[in-house]
This record gives structure tokens, C-alpha cells and sequence, in this order.
């Protein structure tokens, strides 16, 4: 394998709680290589998107604490300062996250996004800007990205606004994408169309890729290797084909039990999308 | 947009006809004679010179027909004049109205401004002590009679410490300079602002805690962008419409307000003119303030409308494509 982009050794997440102390991420570690899709999958509250704040750095301070060790291309995110942070979010690591209609600020139209990411990160005029994101939107297969570059968020169906996420985290041209729950609040068919563009854009632009989702059909699809949270933990990691098909713990065993029914459903209208 | 102005404006017509046939409605409705209370009592007149000066003044014709009169005046700028001085009415609510938004516009503009930034201090770092403090204060601005607190300031600045004057709007027989009508302004609108203040900064502090963990901050966030983006253009354009709409929609409750302090602090404002004339029947003054203060509170509204409009999208969306 080669070297890895992101290596987590040993991460833990407390929030503090009216109640007491939750630890919500226990312990956990693992590496992504560069060019590889790994799926961290678990019920909700398994601590599968504390993880992914993590990795962006942002978890509030005020309310959360975060040990272990956390290194991107060899670098120690743990304890950058605001400004190192603005360098890798968004530009080594971007993000799409569930709800891609709340992503989108309802008073900018979805170009105004680009233009802010484009002026920050590559100082681009907003000329040369629109250029970028047609091409951004062009790539995530956008129908009438023109048009939607003037479009507010709330005027897009649910699909076309995660399309639109997506577009704008890849003009950025980041290392790796965190891709979280990114077709949980979707309805069936874009769902398939996302986690299709995905596994697309993955062999085109040879992206490394973390998919956090409770959704095995969609980790099935895209991961190569998976990871299976229970309570803050990994409880069992491998390639994706073995672990699904010879799970060793109990609760791999009981969380395939449970999606059955939901992966058959989405490989079935997988390929009937494709035939 | 200008469609939306123009079908906001079109539906103020309407309010303000109500409002001046309501003004014209109570008037009418309030008890006294002011025919009588002209010659100092009814015992003070014959029957015959009653009737005369009542002809003389119109107000023995039908009420439909008087209130026709009257608004087709107020519509040419003739409000009539007092009942007991004959001073002209139009001039003297528009001189009230001068002092009156003088100092309800300055109070205006510091409470929208330090409304915003005590706000988004308090709202942007939540249960901390700075939080605490700027919450604190507004608590106490909520529970704060204006009267009391004017007439405290008076006690302090200007009997105590003899630094500001405490009544009036310039001092009497002086320059009138600015610096002298500045002075007679620091203490009305001190007072004003920090009774008033305290519902602007907690609806700020709310609405910024309430954006602040909205999904487009985290997404924008998660993008790398600057402080200063994220504030200016991702939490300040969304925090705010709350509070644009109430800074129009409360427009009432400042000037209310300022009635009390206009008579603390002898303003010549509205406020001031509303009360004296409340008290000694002078119903075309009367008449005059209850149209202007509701105009202007129609105004407040119809601006707020149209900000937030401005600022929400998918209202000016919605509107555009009727």
C-alpha cells in the first residue's frame, strides 16, 4: 500500500455534558492511503461524524476535548492555530455533508459560494471564478449548470444541491474528501445518482475518499476497506469484501443482519439504474 | 423588487385611511366640549353663542361629512389651527416632528448599532463572561422605567454634578450653538437608549447563537474561509433579518418611549405636544400627532418589509414570480 494521506493514532472525543462526560470517539485509528475509499460505517451516535470534525478541526473547544494524534501528509493537525486550519479545510480536505440544502447560506446563490471558496483559497477574480465553477459543476454532471449558478439553494431539488456540494468541494482540489452521510437526507434515486457519481469521480480524479455513512449498501458500493463503529469504537476492519461477506464480530454480524434488507434494496435499483 | 415596493406601498394606502379615521374616530369620542372649554365652561356661554362658534368651527354638521372635510384638508396640508390660540396646526406638529425624530432617529441609529455589536458579542461566545455581562445589562435595560432613569440622570449630570442641562432643547436666550443643543440632547437620549436597548441585543444574541450552528456556517467553515467572510457575508446577513424586521416592527414602542422622556426632560417633541394637548383638549393637535406618530410607525414597518426583502432571497423570489 502506499503512503498514507491521513493517519489517526489513538482518538479520542469527550464532550462535556450537563449529565457528565460522553466519549463519544474511544480510542480509535486508522490510516487512508492516498487513491483509496475507506467507509467508516455504524448506527447513529457510534461517534462515525465526531470523527470527521475532528479531521476538519471542528469540534467546539469549549465543549469537547480531543487526544491522540491526528497527522495529514505527515503534518500534526492537533494543535494548528486558526490560520494553519484555513490552509487545510476546504483546500487538503474537503467536506460534503448530509442536509445539502442547509449547506448552502440562503441568502448567497450557489455561484456566490464558489467565488467566496475561490477568492480565499486561490485569490481568483470573479471572472475567472465562474469559469472554475462551470467547469466544477460540468464535472458533477450538473444539469444546466449555468442556470444554477444563479440559483439559491432552496430553488434546487435535494439532489441537485448535493451535486452542487460536491462541486464546490472539488473546485478546491482537496487531497481527500470527507464524504458524511452524503446521501442520508436524499430520496431513493438521488441517492443511487450520488453514490454513482461518487464511485465516478473516484476513478476519474483518483481522490482518496473517507465515506461515513450507516448506509452498508453505499459503503458496499464505493469502500475498499471498512471500518465498523460501535460506541465510539472500531470494532472490526478490513477489506470491504471480507468483512461483509466473513464478518468475525458479533456486532458486524448484527449491523449486516439489519441492512439486509436496505442493501439489496439499493444494489437492485443499482442495476436496474444501469441496465 | 421595485414590485414588491410598489405592492408594499400600494397596501399602506388602506392602513392609513384607517389610521386617520381612527384618529379622527377617537377624537370625536373623547369626552369634554371644546366648544365650551373655549369660553372656559359651559356656564361661561349662551346656548346661542355656542351654537355659533360650534357652526363657525363645523362641528354641527354630520360626523361622515365632517371627517370628509377634514381629511380632504389634512390632504392639502391645512390641519386646521388651535381651538384656543389659533396657532396653525401643520407647523406646529411639524416642528414637534423635527425634534421628535431628531432625537428618536439618533436613538434609532445607536441602538441599531450597538443592538448588533452587543449582540453578536454576546450571541458569538454564549455563557461566557462576556456573554454574562452584555446579558446582564440588557435584563436591567428591560426592567428600567424611563421615567425613573430620566430622572435619576437629572439628579446625577445635571443637579449633582451640574454638567448637562436637564430640560429643554436649547438653553433659553442663549446662541443656540451646536455645541448647546448637543448637550440638551445627551441625557433624553441617554435615557431613551438604555431603557430601550435591552430587546435588540438579547434578539441579536439569539439569533447569532441560533445561525452559528446552522449547517452553511459548519459547511463554510469546513471550506477554510476567513473570520471575516464568514461573519460578514455567511452569520450577519441571516442573524439579522430577525432583527430588522423588530427594529421596524418596534418603531411603535420607541416612540411610545420617547413620549415619556419628551416629558421628562421638556422636549419639544410629539410626545411632548401629544400630552399637553391630551390634557387641554386641543383636538386638531391631537388629530395631528395621532396621524403623524402612525404614519411613521407604517413607515418603520414598510422599510423593515422592504430590507428584509432585500436581504431574503426567497421572498424576493416568491414575490417576482407572482
Amino acid at each position: 500500500m502506499s503512503i498514507s494521506v491521513i493517519e489517526i493514532r489513538g482518538l479520542c472525543v469527550d464532550y462535556a455534558l450537563a449529565s457528565g462526560v460522553l466519549r463519544a470517539v474511544d480510542d480509535v485509528s486508522f490510516t487512508l492511503s492516498r487513491q483509496e475509499v475507506l467507509g467508516i460505517a455504524g448506527e447513529s451516535g457510534s461517534g462515525k461524524s465526531s470523527i470527521a470534525l475532528a479531521l476538519l478541526g471542528l469540534l467546539d473547544s469549549t465543549d469537547s476535548r480531543t487526544r491522540g494524534s491526528v497527522d495529514f501528509d505527515g503534518q500534526s493537525l492537533i494543535g494548528l492555530d486558526e490560520a494553519g486550519w484555513r490552509g487545510i479545510r476546504g483546500r487538503r480536505i474537503g467536506a460534503v455533508f448530509q442536509s445539502p440544502r442547509e449547506c448552502f447560506n440562503p441568502t448567497m446563490t450557489i455561484g456566490q459560494h464558489f467565488e467566496d471558496a475561490l477568492r480565499e483559497h486561490f485569490g481568483l477574480s470573479r471572472q475567472l471564478a465562474t469559469t472554475r465553477t462551470l467547469e466544477a459543476l460540468e464535472r458533477v454532471r450538473m444539469p444546466r449548470a449555468r442556470e444554477v449558478i444563479g440559483s439559491y439553494a432552496f430553488e434546487l431539488s435535494g439532489g441537485m444541491c448535493q451535486r452542487a456540494a460536491l462541486a464546490l468541494a472539488l473546485v478546491l482540489e482537496p487531497a481527500v474528501l470527507i464524504a458524511d452521510e452524503p446521501t442520508a437526507s436524499l430520496d431513493l434515486l438521488a441517492q443511487v445518482d450520488i453514490a454513482r457519481l461518487l464511485a465516478e469521480l473516484r476513478t476519474e480524479l483518483g481522490l482518496a475518499m473517507l465515506v461515513i455513512s450507516h448506509d452498508l449498501g453505499l459503503i458496499g458500493r464505493l469502500a475498499d476497506r471498512v471500518a465498523i463503529m460501535h460506541k465510539g469504537r472500531i470494532v472490526e476492519t478490513g477489506p470491504t469484501v471480507q468483512v461483509f461477506r466473513e464478518p468475525t464480530d458479533a456486532y458486524t454480524r448484527e449491523l449486516l443482519a439489519a441492512c439486509r434488507p436496505a442493501s439489496t434494496r439499493s444494489s437492485m435499483s443499482g442495476t436496474g439504474a444501469t441496465a | 423588487m421595485l414590485r414588491f415596493i410598489a405592492t408594499r406601498i400600494a397596501g399602506v394606502v388602506p392602513q392609513l385611511l384607517l389610521v386617520s379615521l381612527l384618529a379622527f374616530g377617537i377624537v370625536k369620542a373623547a369626552p369634554g366640549d371644546p366648544v365650551a372649554s373655549l369660553a372656559g365652561g359651559v356656564e361661561f356661554m349662551s346656548a346661542a353663542d355656542h351654537a355659533r362658534v360650534s357652526h363657525n368651527l363645523g362641528l354641527d354638521q354630520p360626523l361622515p361629512v365632517q371627517y370628509g372635510r377634514w381629511l380632504a384638508r389634512m390632504l392639502q396640508g391645512d390641519w386646521g389651527s388651535s381651538l384656543k390660540d389659533g396657532r396653525p396646526v401643520f407647523e406646529v406638529v411639524a416642528r414637534a416632528l423635527g425634534y421628535s425624530l431628531l432625537l428618536v432617529g439618533i436613538v434609532w441609529t445607536l441602538i441599531i448599532v450597538t443592538g448588533i455589536v452587543l449582540g453578536y458579542l454576546a450571541g458569538s461566545a454564549p455563557e461566557s463572561r462576556r456573554d454574562t455581562v452584555i446579558s446582564g445589562f440588557a435584563a436591567l435595560s428591560f426592567a428600567v422605567p424611563p421615567f425613573w432613569l430620566g430622572l435619576m440622570l437629572i439628579v446625577v449630570f445635571s443637579v449633582g454634578l451640574g454638567l448637562l442641562p436637564a430640560s429643554g432643547s436649547a438653553r433659553i436666550g442663549g446662541s443656540g450653538s451646536l455645541i448647546d443643543r448637543a448637550a440638551h440632547l445627551v441625557l433624553p437620549v441617554a435615557t431613551l437608549l438604555l431603557t430601550q436597548l435591552g430587546p435588540y441585543i438579547r434578539l441579536v444574541r439569539s439569533s447569532v447563537r441560533d445561525t452559528l450552528s446552522a449547517g452553511f456556517v459548519r459547511a463554510a467553515r469546513a471550506r477554510g474561509l476567513s473570520r471575516r467572510t464568514l461573519v460578514r457575508r455567511y452569520i450577519l446577513p441571516n442573524a439579522l433579518t430577525p432583527f430588522i424586521t423588530w427594529a421596524g416592527l418596534s418603531l411603535p414602542l420607541l416612540i411610545s418611549g420617547a413620549f415619556v422622556v419628551e416629558w421628562v426632560f421638556s422636549w419639544p417633541g410629539l410626545g411632548r405636544l401629544f400630552l399637553q394637548s391630551a390634557m387641554s383638549r386641543e383636538y386638531p393637535f391631537l388629530m395631528g400627532c395621532v396621524v403623524v406618530v402612525c404614519t411613521l410607525v407604517i413607515a418603520g414597518n414598510l422599510l423593515a418589509d422592504c430590507l428584509v426583502a432585500a436581504l431574503n432571497p426567497k421572498l424576493r423570489r416568491s414575490h417576482a414570480g407572482e
